[in-house]
C-alpha cells in the first residue's frame, strides 16, 4: 500500500502539489489524472524520492519513505517513462538486467529472469542481444516495462508509459498491460492525461487540478458522480458513453415481457396469442423459447400483425442481433442501433434468453449508480 | 556547448595532413634531387624521434589524466555554480596563441623541458575539458532520470551510463587535442626543449629548405599516425548500440 499524508511541494512559492492525501491499497492500478502542469509527475516522483517533498508523508507498505535510503528504495519500485529512457550503449538483455545486476543477483538467474520477461511482454527472445536502437517504439515500450519488472518489485511507478507510441500501437500495448496487470496484481500508480486510458486501466483514479487532488475514486464512481465541475468536464460532455464500456449487459438486463406471459411464445403457441402479446407489450420484435428455456428464433410484429393464422414457429425467424450478459453496454447500445431494434436480446452460454437490453433499462441502471454512494472497496 | 564539441569524424587534422603531403610531393617533383638529401637525415630523425615522443607524450598524457577528471568534475551537478565561469576561463585561454603562451613559462620557469611541457600540457587540456564537460552534460536527462529512478549510485550511472554515451563526444576532443598537441610541439625546440622542431627551425635559420622539410614531414608523418591510431581506438570504444544510431 501507498499512502501519501497531507503531501506538499513547492517551487519557491508555487505549489506543485499542495496538500494531498489518498491511499493505493495493495495490488491496485490508481491513475494520477489531470491536465498537463497539475503536478502527477512531481506527486509520483516524491514516491521514490527523485523529488524532495516540501511537507508531509508517504509511507509505502507502512514504511515512511524518507526512512528508506533512497538508493534501495528506488531499487524495489519500478519506474518507467514516457521517453522510455532505454540505455542505448545497452542491449535489451543488459538494459533488463540493470536491477537485478544492482541486487547482485548471479547472472544465471539475471539471464533467466531477461528470458522471462521477455515472455511475459510478448517479445521475440532474439530481440535480447539487440540495442534499442534496432527495435520499433512498440517494441521499446515493452522493454521499458519489461525493465521495470526485472526484480519483480512489488510497485510500479509509471509516469505516462505509453504516451510517446502511436495509437494503433497504444491500444494494444494498453489491453496487453491490462491483461499483466491483472495477473501480476502490482501497486501501480500510474500517471495519464488520457481519461480513456485512465477508464480503462484504473481500478482508481485520482483526478488533480492544479497540484490539488479534486477527487480519487473508482472509474464507475467517477463517471457516475463526479465531484464537481472541473472533474465533469475533465471526464467529457460524453462521460455517459464513456461509462456504458464500464458496465455490462448484466447489470442493466430488464425481463420484459414479464416471464409469465412467455407460454404465448412458444414455437407451438398459437401465433394470434403472440402478436396480441407483442402489442400489449408495445414491442417489435420479440424472442421465441422453446420449452427448455432455450433461444429458438424471433418474432416481428409486422410479420404478424395482419391476421395471421398458425402457429408461432410457421412465423419465426432467425434469431436477430442478440449480446451475451458480460458483453458492455457500448457495444449492446451498438448491436440496438445497429439493427433498428427497440431492444436487444441476451442470450446466455447455454442459448436460454436471459432478459433484454433496453434504453429505459440502461437509463435506469446509470440513474441508480448516480444516486448511489458505493464504498471504495466494494470495486 | 554542443556546437563546441568538435565532431571527430571529420578529420580536420588528417586534412590538413594531406595538403602538407600534397605540397611536399609538388615540391619534391619540382625539386627531385631533394629526394636523395631528405634521406640523409635519416640519422638526425631517429636521434630526434625520442625526444619528441617523449615531449608529446608526457604533455598529452598528462592533459588526459588531468582533463579527464576536471571534466567530469564540471559535469556533476554539484559543480553547476562552477563550471560555466571555468569553461570561460580555459576558452579565453585557448586563444592565447601557443607562442605566447611559451614565452610566458619561459619566464617563469626558465628554458628547457619544464616550461615546454607546461605550454603543451595547457594547448592540450582545452579540448579535452571541454569535450568531456559537454559530452556528459549531452547526456540525455531521460537516461538520466531512468538511471536515477531504477537506483543507480552516482558512481555507477557516471560508469555504465553516462561516460559510454558521451564516449564519442570524449573522444572527439582527444583527437583534437592530441593533434593540437603534435602540431604545437616543434615550437619547444624554440626553448631548448629538443624535438623535430630542432631540425625546422635550424633549417630555418640557415635556409636550408630540405632540412625543414624533414622535420615538418617527420611531424605529419606523426600527427596522421597518432590520428589514426585515436580514430581506432575511438571506434573501438564507442559502444555498438550508439554506433547505430548511425547519426
Ligand atoms: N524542477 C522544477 N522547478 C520548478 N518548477 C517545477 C519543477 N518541476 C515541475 N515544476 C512545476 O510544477 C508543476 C507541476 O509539474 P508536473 O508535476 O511536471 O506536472 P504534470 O506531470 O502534471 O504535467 C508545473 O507547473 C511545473 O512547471
Ligand atoms: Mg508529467
Amino acid at each position: 500500500m501507498i499512502s501519501f499524508q497531507a503531501v506538499s511541494k513547492l517551487y519557491g512559492d508555487t505549489a506543485a502539489v499542495r496538500d494531498v492525501s489518498f491511499e493505493v491499497p495493495t495490488g491496485e492500478l490508481c491513475v494520477l489524472l489531470g491536465p498537463s502542469g497539475c503536478g502527477k509527475t512531481t506527486l509520483m516522483r516524491m514516491v521514490n524520492r527523485l523529488v524532495p517533498k516540501t511537507s508531509g508523508r508517504i509511507l509505502v507498505d507502512g514504511e515512511d519513505v524518507d526512512a528508506l535510503d533512497p538508493v534501495a528504495l528506488r531499487r524495489r519500485i519500478g519506474y518507467v517513462i514516457q521517453q522510455i529512457g532505454l540505455f542505448p550503449n545497452m542491449t535489451v538483455e543488459e538494459n533488463i538486467r540493470v536491477v537485478p545486476d544492482l541486487l547482485g543477483w548471479s547472472a544465471a538467474r539475471g539471464r533467466q529472469r531477461a528470458r522471462e520477461l521477455m515472455d511475459l511482454l510478448a517479445l521475440d527472445p532474439g530481440l535480447l542481444a539487440r540495442y534499442p536502437a534496432e527495435l520499433s517504439g512498440g517494441q521499446q515500450q515493452r522493454v521499458g516495462v519489461a525493465r521495470a519488472l526485472a526484480a519483480d518489485p512489488p510497485i510500479l511507478l509509471m509516469d505516462e508509459p505509453f504516451g510517446a507510441v502511436d495509437p494503433v500501437n497504444r491500444a494494444a500495448i494498453q489491453e496487453e498491460f491490462l491483461a499483466l496487470q491483472k495477473r501480476l496484481r502490482k501497486t501501480v500508480i500510474f500517471v495519464s492525461h488520457d481519461i480513456d486510458e485512465a477508464l480503462l486501466l484504473g481500478s482508481r483514479i485520482a483526478v488533480m487540478r492544479a497540484g490539488e487532488l479534486v477527487q480519487c475514486d473508482t472509474p464507475d464512481a467517477l463517471l457516475a458522480r463526479p465531484a464537481d465541475a472541473f472533474v465533469s468536464s475533465f471526464v467529457g460532455e460524453d462521460r455517459v458513453l464513456r461509462h456504458l464500456r464500464l458496465l455490462t449487459v448484466a447489470d442493466v438486463l430488464v425481463a420484459e415481457p414479464a416471464a409469465d406471459a412467455a407460454a404465448s411464445l412458444r414455437p407451438d403457441a398459437p401465433v394470434r396469442e403472440a402478436a396480441a402479446l407483442m402489442e400489449q407489450a408495445g414491442r417489435t420484435d420479440l424472442v421465441v423459447v422453446s420449452s427448455d428455456g432455450r433461444a429458438a428464433g424471433r418474432l416481428r410484429l409486422e410479420s404478424v400483425r395482419e391476421g395471421a393464422e398458425g402457429t408461432v414457429r410457421d412465423h419465426m425467424e432467425a434469431l436477430g442481433p442478440a449480446v451475451s450478459p458480460e458483453d458492455d453496454l457500448r457495444h449492446a447500445a451498438s448491436s440496438m442501433l445497429a439493427g433498428g431494434l427497440d431492444a436487444v436480446p441476451c442470450i446466455d452460454r447455454n442459448g436460454r434468453l436471459a432478459g433484454y437490453v433496453t434504453p429505459r433499462g440502461i437509463a435506469g441502471a446509470l440513474k441508480r449508480r448516480a444516486g448511489r454512494r458505493m464504498p471504495l472497496a466494494a470495486e | 556547448m554542443r556546437a563546441a564539441a568538435l565532431n571527430g569524424r571529420l578529420a580536420g587534422p588528417a586534412l590538413l595532413a594531406g595538403l602538407i603531403g600534397l605540397a611536399v610531393a609538388a615540391a619534391l617533383a619540382v625539386r627531385p634531387a631533394w629526394i636523395g638529401e631528405l634521406a640523409t637525415y635519416g640519422p638526425d630523425l631517429r636521434a630526434l624521434t625520442a625526444g619528441h615522443l617523449l615531449l608529446v607524450g608526457i604533455s598529452a598524457g598528462l592533459a588526459i589524466a588531468t582533463g579527464l577528471p576536471l571534466g567530469i568534475l564540471l559535469s556533476r551537478p554539484g559543480a553547476a555554480r562552477l563550471a560555466e565561469p571555468v569553461m570561460q576561463v580555459l576558452n579565453v585561454g585557448a586563444t592565447v596563441p601557443t607562442l605566447a603562451v611559451l614565452a610566458l613559462s619561459m619566464s617563469v620557469l626558465g628554458i628547457g623541458l619544464l616550461p615546454a611541457l607546461l605550454t603543451l600540457w595547457l594547448a592540450t587540456l582545452l579540448p579535452i575539458v571541454r569535450n568531456t564537460y559537454a559530452g556528459l552534460r549531452g547526456v540525455p536527462a531521460p537516461l538520466l532520470d531512468a538511471a536515477d529512478g531504477m537506483g543507480m549510485t552516482a558512481a555507477g550511472r557516471l560508469r555504465r551510463v553516462e561516460l559510454p554515451n558521451a564516449a564519442p563526444v570524449i573522444f572527439a576532443g582527444l583527437r583534437t587535442a592530441v593533434t593540437v598537441n603534435i602540431g604545437a610541439a616543434p615550437l619547444a625546440s624554440l626553448i631548448g626543449a629538443g624535438g623535430f622542431g630542432d631540425l625546422i627551425f635550424a633549417g630555418i635559420q640557415l635556409y636550408d629548405p630540405v632540412m625543414m622539410l624533414a622535420g615538418a614531414l617527420a611531424t605529419a608523418a606523426l600527427a596522421l599516425a597518432t590520428d589514426g591510431f585515436l580514430a581506432a581506438l575511438q571506434r573501438a570504444s564507442t559502444p555498438r548500440g550508439l554506433r547505430l544510431r548511425g547519426a
